[in-house]
């Protein structure tokens, strides 16, 4: 039992990394209807942000993490502007060419700048961790998980009360009818855009303080972050977090339970993503 | 008839094309031997640290006046990480470059497709890299085929050895590794040296290379009761550091850490600081071991403070890893060795080898058999460190250790 | 108000509409009535941005939008209500009005606006915390023609209001379409259902295969043989 209650901890843990990689990810699709492969990337080059304002300037990644996703929010935007928007009436295959061809070219941009040697912050919460009864819990893993979950409910609440919000989920719905409001479109995908590189940035600086990061970081989480998004219903912020959240804790249990199950718990996210798309194409949270 | 002219000038052309290569190797003024190494793609930094122990030991033959009267010419190939570029390097060098000895290899993927290649030429390969088992099973017995970098199984055996010096004797190992065939091979000769040595195995999980948490696996180990005197684990670097910290989050307190791979490099300690401390691995070399100069080529085979101390001289002060000292001594020995022959003819050379005994920069080089059927197996010695306040010391064997080891390792919540 | 002189536009390579020109004056209610595929939508979407003309001229209040994108016509107090209602499926009714008054000029009178319209449509104001998407067809109606009028618009642009509802519902509509022209705005309707159509507007232009073969009062036409036999079935 006290194992078990320890399992689900940790699986809840890393679940708001997962959110906050993927709520990005589910965002710009929703609004602009593009599959940004790119989009570790963007987390991998945050997790850089963050790395160097702390080597060169000691900057603790609590007050650069703000300022990666700030980076990272403006490196969107222009990214947006010059690669994303062109070929935006294209077709889906263009698109996903060209974000797959911009993750490539940053990866290598990163070994060529940085190498490819894992990096990380080293600050005094990365490895601490409090002692509740038996249960031990990651100081800098709760951090991110509260930050996730604060993020999550601002973004909800933008999203549902601000003008803004309004005009994101009317593009995401239906961007013609949309502009017929008077909305621009354009704007409204550069915003959306820029929110998810940001998150991205934020979960890559998050990353750099309790794991580490290296080019190809990406990678490892953007499989994930695909798998939580059509779980929870492509477009979809809140069906993200709550895919995010049964992800994580399913991954960590069958780490834990199932012998040998260190090589499955990765499995866990293609299975999930295999069978939901022959399931439950619309995702599980669809009515 | 016009048009015969321009034809046969064409046939000129593609013949100038095709034999064109050739045609410097009638003028024997030079010995050639082959390198094949990744000198671009994913491993370029390990491939480019190779080139420079390779470039060391050119000039350094030549400044001794070559070999048989000849200059030595290094012909590199880069293999780009890729078997397919591999074999292609191989097959040119042999074919085209009609090299008299081939050196090289980085990775065990590269090596047995380069391997597979080579086997119906047979020319004289004297191969710095790779460890895996299966490669000495399959070409060990080759006649032409000479091995220097340790077996991987070789450190698992010094582990073993290692494990048994220690007072209390540790009775249970936790052995996780990393689900592919580096991972799985290590894993399989850990279990079964150890357990044949009486340590029992509590634990035997694969894990993913470069998953993100491997906090389930430690609370798996850490539900063992009662806890495990060794934590052994088989990954790369960034598993290293990060099953680490979880452990430390965690309070998983074994009595030992070790790790045959990721733990030695330096990001493993520039990445954990302190958390770096009492964790074991083991490295082929170490420029804290002192090695003395060769009494038969002392100019081929300075002593390794002299080596350590040239190279730094000329790559303005940047330290080697033992990566460009082996490639050194791969080229260095297969010059010697044609030197000893007295001349390039294959069979004179492979018996040249197999007389080689000498002290090299990275201790003694004696070719002899594997214990998987190699006949040709260069170094076996690894060295046993330990993480003692950020620096690695040598902990075993005791002939060459720098410092003593700290056991039981300190448990976490004690550590400042 | 609106004039659109001589316009050609394009799907991709196929030319929709072929030198259309017409015009809706101040106050007036126009129709432009054809059958399914004539070309009708398209004319709405020339004018509105959502297609551009590669060939003519659209002016607006004597300004020329045919090169504008969608969403500064719409600042321009244009308001197109889609074919096929297009509300906001997944937001309330209430936010689908919001965004009727998204444009900088109509924020500022948001809550007059809701106020006017839930006049218009009172069964809206008992609905207003509703997802859209669930509302009954005419529901859908009532919404994105309220939508379309919180923008408080110079031009009203309706294409195709009964399409889809059951004629009790159509009848309801159009009595609000009256009211709402009464109240003084200007109206462009483009409807199949040319009987109707006709009988509402002021003048009427009839569209088939991309150009515009009659023009004339809305009474007028409806007592046109030739209109009657191929628009009205009789």
């Amino acid at each position: 039992m006290e194992n078990f209650i320890q399992v689900v901890v940790n699986g809840t843990l890393i679940s708001g990394l997962y959110a906050l990689i993927a709520v990005g990810l589910t965002l710009i699709f929703g609004v602009m209807r593009v599959i940004n492969f790119a989009h570790g990337e963007f987390m991998m080059l945050g997790g850089y942000t963050t790395y160097w304002l702390f080597v060169l300037l000691r900057l603790d990644p609590l007050l650069s993490l703000l300022i990666s996703m700030v980076v990272l929010a403006g490196l969107g935007l222009i990214v947006q502007r010059c690669l994303i928007n062109p070929v935006l009436g294209a077709s889906s295959l263009n698109q996903i060419l060209l974000t797959f061809g911009l993750a490539i070219i940053l990866q290598n941009v990163a070994m060529i700048l940085w190498t490819s040697d894992y990096v990380s912050v080293q600050t005094w919460y990365s490895t601490h961790s409090l002692r509740v009864g038996f249960v031990r819990i990651s100081v800098a893993k709760l951090g991110i998980f509260f930050m996730a979950i604060i993020l999550m409910m601002l973004l909800g609440i933008i999203l549902k009360k601000t003008e803004t919000g309004k005009v994101l989920r009317a593009v995401s719905q239906d961007p013609q009818t949309a502009q017929l409001m008077g909305i621009d479109i354009n704007r409204a995908y550069m915003i959306a855009f820029a929110i998810g590189t940001g998150l991205a940035g934020l979960a890559g600086a998050a990353t750099s303080t309790v794991m580490s990061i290296f080019p190809t970081v990406g990678v490892e989480f953007i499989m994930k972050a695909f798998a939580i998004v059509v779980f929870g219903g492509l477009g979809s912020v809140a069906g993200a977090c709550l895919a995010s959240f049964i992800l994580g804790v399913t991954e960590s249990l069958v780490g834990t339970y199932v012998p040998g199950g260190g090589g499955w718990a990765e499995a866990v996210s293609f299975t999930v993503l295999i069978l939901v798309l022959i399931f439950r194409p619309k995702g599980i949270f669809s009515s | 008839m016009k048009w015969a002219m321009k034809n046969l000038t064409l046939w000129g052309l593609v013949a100038l094309l095709l034999f064109g290569p050739v045609i410097p190797s009638f003028a024997q003024d030079e010995i050639k031997i082959g390198g094949i190494i990744s000198l671009t793609g994913p491993k370029a930094a390990l491939g480019q640290e190779e080139k420079r122990g390779y470039d060391m030991a050119i000039d350094k033959i030549n400044s001794l006046g070559g070999v048989l009267q000849k200059k030595v010419k290094l012909i590199l190939e880069d293999d780009r990480f890729n078997p397919s570029v591999a074999v292609s390097a191989a097959e040119k060098l042999v074919a085209e470059d009609k090299v008299v000895a081939i050196t090289g290899g980085y990775g065990s993927t590269e090596t047995l497709a380069t391997l597979a290649a080579l086997k119906n030429y047979a020319p004289v390969v004297v191969w710095q890299g790779a460890g895996a088992e299966k490669i000495e099973k399959l070409y060990g017995k080759e006649p032409w085929f000479f091995h220097l970098h340790p077996w991987g199984y070789y450190s698992l055996l010094d582990l073993k050895d290692f494990m048994l010096t220690l007072d209390p004797k540790p009775q249970s190992v936790a052995i996780a590794y990393e689900d592919t065939s580096y991972g799985v091979d290590y894993s399989k000769f850990a279990k079964k040296f150890w357990s044949e040595a009486g340590f029992k195995i509590v634990a035997f999980e694969p894990f993913k290379s470069g998953s993100f948490d491997y906090a389930p696996l430690i609370t798996k180990l850490k539900a063992i009761q009662p806890t495990p005197d060794v934590f052994y684990w088989v990954g790369y670097v960034g598993d290293a550091v990060l099953l680490i910290r979880q452990s430390k989050e965690m309070n998983f307190n074994p009595r030992i850490f070790a790790d045959t791979g990721g733990v030695g490099f330096p990001e493993f300690k520039k990445q954990l600081g302190k958390d770096c401390n009492y964790v074991l691995g083991i490295d082929i070399w170490s420029p804290k071991v002192k090695f003395p100069t060769s009494t038969k080529y002392p100019d081929l085979f300075p002593s390794s403070e002299q080596w350590l101390k040239d190279y730094r001289d000329r790559y303005n002060g940047r330290d080697p890893n033992y990566w460009s000292l082996i490639s050194y001594v791969a080229l260095a020995a297969t010059c010697q060795a044609i030197k000893d022959a007295g001349t390039t003819e294959k069979s004179k050379v492979i018996a040249a080898l197999e007389k080689l005994d000498t002290m090299t920069p990275m201790g003694r080089l004696k070719f002899g058999a594997g214990s998987y059927g190699s006949i040709h197996q260069g170094y076996k010695q690894g060295l046993v460190f330990q993480w003692q306040e950020g620096e690695k010391q040598i902990v075993f064997p005791n002939n060459l250790k720098t410092g003593s080891v700290i056991y039981p390792t300190p448990v976490w919540d004690s550590r400042h | 108000m609106l004039k659109v002189d001589a316009i050609d536009s394009y799907y991709g390579d196929s030319q929709v509409l072929s030198g259309i020109s017409f015009e809706v004056g101040e106050k007036e209610i126009v129709a432009i009535v054809g059958n399914n595929g004539a070309g009708k939508t398209t004319i709405l979407k020339s004018v509105v941005g959502l297609v551009h003309p590669r060939r003519g001229s659209i002016l607006f209040k004597g300004i020329s939008i045919e090169h504008l994108p969608a969403h500064k016509i719409s600042e321009m107090r244009v308001s197109l209500v889609p074919e096929g209602r297009c509300v906001f499926p997944l937001m309330t009714v209430l936010e689908n009005l919001e965004l009727g008054s998204h444009i900088p000029s109509a924020r500022k009178q948001r809550k007059t606006n809701l106020e006017k319209v839930f006049a218009y449509f009172p069964v809206l104001a008992s609905i207003k915390m509703r997802a859209a998407g669930k509302l009954s067809g005419g529901e859908q109606q009532m919404l994105a023609l309220a939508r379309g009028l919180m923008s408080d618009p110079e031009l009203l642009i309706l294409d195709e209001p009964s399409l889809g509802l059951a004629p009790i519902v159509v009848g309801e509509i159009f009595e609000i379409i009256l009211s709402i022209h009464r109240q003084g705005k200007t109206i462009l309707l483009v409807e199949q259902n040319t009987n109707i159509a006709l009988s509402i507007s002021d003048r009427a232009y009839v569209l088939s295969e991309g150009r515009i073969t009659m023009q004339g009062k809305g009474q007028s036409l409806l007592h046109d043989d030739r209109v009657r036999k191929a628009y009205l079935g009789l």
